[in-house]
């Protein structure tokens, strides 16, 4: 090995000649491009489970607020009063947790 | 797409597809430029396959996230066109290489009672060491950066300013103290 500095030039010019190449290019490049692929599509499926969070948060809440007091026959009189009044709300508020749901379980949130 | 006809295209004008049509315009620019950040990653590493696979492969990643600022980002990565998007790659790939090292250095402690060479020796014995990497054990990564970078590479003082976001004078001045300490770590001469 050298360590002498007197041949930095010599060394120097001998790192220039140096080729280095990557065993197999090809899957590499096929490697970097998976990844970036599926870094879009990790991007894609955070955006859509961040929107679906925030929906069943905010169903969650509405659902909360409506419901009060808390009482078996005031959930059923509230729900039938809000299925009558905004009947969508309460729909995309369940079909988003159970969309929620499904999203955790297909993606192993929690194992 | 025609694969022949794209690899005869400009990394500009495979840069303008990519932005324009997506993803698979961008295979061929990482296979013309692989061998190349593969090697920057070996030297600046001091050999270590893994490690030059890794800074690679981010750098692209990178390069490809980033790739609209490229195209109006032009000034500073040197005159000639056609070096234009590897000077900016190269650029992408030393941060990554900062990064890099910087994880490591949080994982490898630092042994007691050693100087930074021997601890710098100890965490390359393992590999068969060029001349050229054990030349710049002594220094930083920074430093390994910058004389690679203008030594090697022949890159001028401005294209390594361009690339690292510094100024001429600071790439000037730390590689100048880079030389420097490899002076001090002999009583030989080095050129400048």
């Amino acid at each position: 090995m050298n360590t002498d500095l007197h041949n930095f030039e010599s060394t120097i010019e001998a790192e220039k000649e140096r080729v280095y190449q990557l065993e197999d290019s090809d899957q590499f490049a096929f490697d970097t491009l998976t990844a970036i692929q599926s870094q879009q599509s990790n991007l894609f499926k955070w955006l859509l489970f961040s929107l679906v969070v925030t929906l069943s948060v905010a169903a969650i809440l509405l659902q909360f607020i409506f419901i009060q007091p808390v009482s078996i026959s005031a959930i059923g009189q509230l729900i039938q009063e809000v299925l009558e009044d905004k009947p969508h709300y309460l729909a995309l508020a369940n079909l988003s947790l159970i969309g929620l749901i499904l999203m955790m379980k297909k993606w192993r949130v929690f194992g | 797409m025609n694969a022949s006809k794209t690899a005869e295209k400009s990394d500009d004008e495979l840069v303008k597809l990519t932005l324009e049509q997506g993803s698979q315009y961008f295979g061929p620019l990482v296979k013309r430029h692989s061998d190349y950040l593969f090697g920057l990653g070996m030297r600046l590493s001091g050999g270590r396959t893994e490690l030059a696979k890794d800074m690679s492969q981010q750098a692209f990643i990178k390069a490809f996230n980033y790739l609209a600022s490229f195209n109006s980002n032009h000034s500073g990565l040197g005159d000639i066109k056609a070096k234009r998007f590897r000077n900016w790659l190269t650029g992408i790939a030393v941060n990554c290489h900062t990064d890099l090292a910087k994880a490591e250095q949080k994982y490898v402690a630092m042994p007691e009672h050693s100087s930074n060479l021997e601890h710098a020796k100890s965490r390359f014995d393992q590999q068969a060491l060029s001349d050229f990497s054990e030349l710049l054990i002594p220094l930083t990564t920074e430093e390994r950066q910058l004389i690679t970078l203008r030594y090697v590479y022949e890159y001028s003082i401005a294209e390594i300013a361009g690339m690292l976001g510094l100024t001429e004078g600071t790439s000037k001045s730390k590689i100048s103290r880079a030389i420097a300490r490899l002076r001090l770590n002999s009583d030989a001469p080095v050129a400048e």
